[in-house]
């Protein structure tokens, strides 16, 4: 199990619950009796209110995009079909990251709950969550909870109502990054190969079976419960005021790597020192915001809230809620670099763009790391990425051409001395010249 | 740049005569073959119809419109001889014969289109099917138990499983190519049958390659 | 007897059936040839050697004919290798070694080509415009140069004349064929390839006039005489803007890029010859080549010296070897020279690669033999006898100025048909009387 990170008694905490630090927290998840939110939602809501509640609350997608949750919930329950479906994203694509999975171990009793207040909400009678299938402890624990849910009458057939459903089951996958976009994930839960589909129609007007279907990450079905125990307008009090509510976030740092639940809107700096200090002798570089296909952000830019919108404009994205401490032993070329390379290696391959723009990006990478760079490099590089994000069919592309982009935007003096002057400031890449001592900054 | 008249044209014969010593851009082909990634769309490939047949009918039109030549037609005639397009289609013993080569550029060999062995027994692959109700929805399901059986997915079951479900099996063999935890050639040790993360060795590789470029001793 | 020829035929291959046939053959043709040759044959020498002109004529065309084929496949081979790897592509590459043999492929195809006469075309004229175009090219080639002593007939002093009286002849073959097509487009095309033809034959002309002005004769055994000496005697350096009309023109004449929009696949299909196939085709393709060949080895003869080499042979030529005065010891040269040849080059194969097996290594020795003897052979040849030094020299020369066609195709765009016609006569002319009225007062002035 994942660490979890000791954070300012300030914070709330709404995801992680009790099991953060026992110490009493305003606003922490206590134990409440299992499934009252859900039945509050049935029995005082209605699925018309429940989305409203929702909405008022302001919750916004923590998949990385940030979409509002009530919106989404609005345009499936407004879709005519006989069968809707909500799918709970528990996949976690990125490999360094394990919060999902830390939290549907910890409680998987209000991912259910959440899953199943969707499902309510939209007029869906199944829900599906859907786990790494490695994740052995989650999987177990999540049945654990569809099991007590059941037992109590609150999940399974005609739970909500006789003819009714609100059944809850976990579906494992596995095999591809791209399981974390929704529609690759919608297709691997068909059973047919994992390439993303053009958007509109969204998911939420035909996806999963041609149904109507709501995709939400496991984080944002978990704030549910909390919401409705406290209310929406507490709910919109915490966090930023376009982005209300916590977010969990891996941080790796240079003393710690854990999980820290964090309000969003916290300054990005205040996330950066929950890993510790930098290690004397060095000094903190840049921070990796957003996973394989996030930006690399300076120091310059720690002020920034930890937002979705604030993150966008500097050039790096939520993502899977990494954030990475590098300090001047790295070198952020190479680090771009290697991102790429995994984003590459990932993609599908279904749109041209994608399959080749991403292997055109990392050759330029390893031509710059590798010391022999074309003097067209950096330019091709704007221009390549330019028309990946204005070409792409899906975010995966976006999102991969993020690394380089905010490496060009922040950090061009060290590509700069990569291209022009074949160095490498922080001596990592080869055969370029150690240039600077390490540390003699 | 027209100062002097006909300078542009010298330059344009420098370019050129410049051009005439750099080394050339092309590939040649079939000594050298570019690198295909496995995903390429532009792999030659059979179809198979819904009843998982092989649609092929040896007729010789893509191999004769083909203008680079790259398409080979064989199988075996009425005498059991292997021949490589000898006479008319008609004389072949069997025209949906799985033996229908192709000469491209294909960068690793297919298992599934060379001679496949049969695994011992299909009815486990029945058994799988029928636990499933032969629902195509959950073919990914179907796919992780009959890899989990037999260690792979041996070409005959996916075969098999077209059959049963309806779905196609171009449509199988491209989901099951696509998720890296399924294999379509047994594995060296029985052991390894039983892994079922096996898209997890790239994310380690990617994991200890990030703590390696941060320069830090990696932790979980 | 028939049953058993019959029988005896079809057990043969085909190889089996091509000798059946041809040996036959061979013997009903060769031995009259033979017996006629035995019996008349003094006769034949007798009248040979009286009309010693007559057979030198026959010869020299012959020979030129026979030229013209091979030169046009190695002048196609060139451009399509030339101009791929000047594409940064590798251009003809599997046909032979280096794709080399593409080209007799392609003579070779349209020879099996249907020949057809459209509808509505008149057959005679149709046929024979091919031949006219043709025939215009390959006969100028009479009149030039290859080596001392190596023209088709004798020094005519009028040969630049005959040369451009015949070469201008080709308008009326490209006229004949826009004509009889049958088709208006066709016409458009050979009216636009006469108007081409004959707009830069003027300019072309009038370059060379200050050069005979220069030489005093017309002949151009002559005017390559004129140049011998070292290459500061070319007469590039005493005609300058003649040499910059006359290639420009030239190129224009032998409709190549940047002027051969008549021939451009977007230019009306293929102008003139849009109703021809096969061989016909075949024709004005390789008047076209010839052409090529033929303006180079012009410009080579008037203003680059012909023949002559660029610097005197800076070491006295070795005199002739006699080799009947070697006696045996020849018998033991021949006997002995290409085994040890053989072993010597062979030895550094063996010993640097001993994956070799030795026959290999041999093998290549002996080709290594070869090549040697062939370059000495050649080389004493150069030294021994002018006129091939001459002709190596010549040829030299003519494809280093077919190389710069190629060139210049391979890097320059086409221009439009306005832009040919004012070209011509708005620049091109003008510049050439300049050229003659300033050449015509350095003359007088100077007081040659």
């Amino acid at each position: 199990m994942t660490e979890i990170l000791p954070t300012p008694t300030t914070w709330p905490s709404i995801l992680l619950g009790d099991a953060a630090d026992g110490s009493g927290r305003p606003g922490r998840a206590d134990e409440a009796p299992p499934f009252a939110a859900l039945r509050q939602a049935i029995a005082g809501h209605g699925p018309i209110g429940t989305i409203g509640a929702v909405v008022a609350s302001g919750l916004r997608g923590r998949g990385g995009g940030g979409y509002p949750t009530g919106e989404k919930w609005r345009a499936a329950a407004a879709m005519d079909a006989s069968r809707r479906y909500v799918v709970a994203n528990g996949y976690g694509a990125d490999p360094a990251v394990t919060t999902d999975r830390t939290l549907m171990e910890r409680r998987p009793a209000a991912v259910v709950e959440g899953a199943a207040i969707a499902a309510f909400a939209i007029g869906a009678s199944e829900a599906i969550i859907a786990v790494r299938a490695e994740a052995t402890a989650a999987i177990a624990a999540l049945e654990a909870a569809i099991a007590a849910g059941e037992a109590a009458g609150r999940l399974g057939p005609d739970a909500i109502a006789p003819g009714r459903d609100l059944i809850v089951r976990v579906r494992t996958v596995q095999g591809a990054y791209m399981l974390g976009e929704e529609t690759v994930l919608l297709k691997a839960l068909e059973g047919r190969r994992g390439q993303p589909e053009q958007r509109p129609p969204h998911p939420t007007e035909r996806g999963l079976f041609g149904a109507p279907t709501v995709v939400q990450n496991v984080q944002t079905l978990a704030a549910l419960p909390w919401i409705f125990r406290h209310g929406p307008e507490a709910f919109a009090a915490t966090g930023a005021p376009h982005s209300p509510g916590t977010i969990l976030v891996q941080v790796r740092g240079p003393e710690r790597t854990g999980i820290a639940e964090v309000p969003l809107g916290t300054r990005l700096g205040d996330i950066v020192d929950l890993g510790g200090a930098v290690a004397a002798g060095h000094r903190l570089k840049a921070i990796l915001v957003g996973g394989p296909s996030g930006g690399i952000l300076p120091t310059d830019a720690l002020d920034t809230p930890y937002d979705f919108g604030p993150l966008r404009e500097a050039g790096a994205h939520v993502g899977s809620g990494s954030v990475i401490a590098v300090d001047d032993r790295a070198c952020v070329v190479d680090l771009a670099r290697l991102l790429t390379r995994f984003c590459a290696d990932e993609a599908c391959g279904k749109t041209i763009p994608c399959r080749i723009g991403t292997r055109r990006l990392t050759e330029i990478g390893d031509r710059v790391v590798g010391g022999l760079p074309r003097p067209t490099d950096l330019q091709l590089l704007a221009d390549l990425s330019h028309d990946m994000v204005e070409s792409a069919l899906c975010d995966h592309e976006r999102l991969t051409t993020l690394p380089y982009m905010s490496g060009m935007r922040y950090f061009r003096a060290e590509i700069d001395d990569h291209v022009l002057r074949s160095s490498c400031p922080a001596g990592v890449c080869h055969p370029l010249a150690v240039t600077a001592a390490v540390g003699a900054q | 740049m027209s100062q002097l008249p006909g300078l542009g044209i010298v330059k344009g014969m420098a370019v050129t005569l410049r051009h005439f010593f750099e080394p050339k851009a092309t590939i040649r082909y079939p000594e050298v073959a570019a690198t295909i990634t496995p995903k390429f769309r532009g792999r030659l490939q059979l179809l198979y119809d819904e009843w998982g047949t092989l649609k092929c009918e040896t007729c010789f039109q893509c191999a004769q419109a083909c203008p680079i030549e790259c398409i080979d037609m064989g199988g075996t005639d009425t005498k059991g001889r292997y021949h490589v397009h000898w006479g008319a289609p008609e004389t072949y013993g069997e025209r949906r014969d799985e033996s229908a080569l192709r000469r491209s550029g294909r960068t690793v060999p297919d298992p599934a289109y060379t001679h496949f062995e049969m695994p011992d027994d299909l009815a486990a692959v029945d058994a799988i099917l029928d636990e499933h109700d032969r629902d195509p929805a959950r073919m990914l399901a179907i796919l992780e138990a009959t890899q989990a059986r037999y260690g792979y997915l041996p070409v005959a079951a996916l075969k098999r499983i077209s059959h049963a479900t309806g779905a196609w099996y171009a449509m199988i063999y491209g989901t099951a190519s696509y998720y890296r935890h399924l294999r379509f050639e047994a594995p060296e040790a029985v052991e390894q049958a039983a892994a079922i993360a096996d898209h997890r060795p790239s994310e380690e590789a990617f994991v200890a390659a990030l703590d390696a470029a941060l320069r830090r001793p990696g932790r979980a | 007897m028939t049953a058993a020829v019959g029988r005896a035929w079809t057990r043969l291959t085909i190889a089996g059936k091509v000798v059946f046939i041809a040996v036959p053959l061979l013997l009903a043709l060769l031995v009259p040839l033979g017996i006629a040759l035995v019996l008349w044959g003094g006769a034949i020498v007798d009248f040979l050697a009286a009309n010693l002109p007559l057979v030198r004529f026959l010869v020299a065309a012959t020979a030129i004919l026979l030229m013209t084929v091979p030169t046009a496949f190695l002048i196609i081979y060139m451009e399509m290798k030339v101009i791929a790897l000047m594409n940064l592509r590798v251009g003809p590459d599997r046909v032979g070694p280096f794709g080399s043999a593409l080209s007799v492929v392609h003579g070779l195809k349209v020879l099996m080509k249907e020949d057809f006469t459209p509808t509505g075309a008149d057959p005679l004229v149709f046929t024979w415009a091919p031949v006219v175009v043709y025939l215009a090219s390959v006969m100028t080639l009479l009149v030039i140069p290859f080596g001392p002593g190596l023209f088709g007939q004798g020094d005519i002093n009028l040969a630049l004349l005959y040369f451009f009286a015949i070469g201008g002849l080709s308008v009326v073959g490209l006229l004949m064929a826009g004509w009889s097509s049958f088709n208006k487009y066709s016409l458009l095309g050979g009216l636009r390839a006469a108007a081409q033809v004959v707009s830069y034959e003027i300019p072309l002309t009038l370059s060379v006039v200050g050069l005979i002005l220069l030489a005093g004769t017309m002949s151009l055994n002559r005017i390559v005489l004129m140049q011998s000496g070292s290459f500061l005697d070319w007469n590039v350096f005493r005609q300058p803007l003649g040499v910059l009309i006359f290639l420009i023109a030239g190129t224009a004449e032998a409709n190549r890029t940047p002027f051969d929009l008549t021939e451009a696949d977007s230019e009306i299909v293929a102008g003139y010859a849009t109703e021809y196939s096969g061989m016909r085709f075949g024709f004005f393709f390789f008047a076209e080549y010839v052409n090529v060949f033929i303006v180079s080895a012009l410009a080579v003869t008037l203003f680059f010296g012909g023949w002559t080499a660029p610097i005197g042979w800076p070491w006295p030529i070795v005199g002739s070897l006699d080799p009947g005065s070697l006696g045996i010891g020849l018998l033991l040269l021949i006997a002995i020279v290409p085994v040890v040849a053989t072993l010597l080059l062979a030895a550094p194969f063996f010993v640097a690669r001993s994956s070799m097996p030795a026959w290999q290594a041999l093998v290549l020795g002996f080709l290594l033999f070869n090549l040697l003897a062939v370059v000495a052979v050649l080389g004493w040849a150069f030294i021994s006898f002018d006129w091939i030094a001459g002709l190596i020299w010549f040829l030299g020369k003519t494809y280093v100025f077919v190389f710069t066609f190629v060139w210049l195709r391979g890097t320059l765009p086409r221009v439009r048909i306005d832009q040919l016609m004012g070209f011509a006569w708005k620049w091109l002319l003008p510049a050439s009387l300049l050229n003659l009225f300033a050449t015509a007062a350095a003359i007088v002035v100077v007081g040659k």
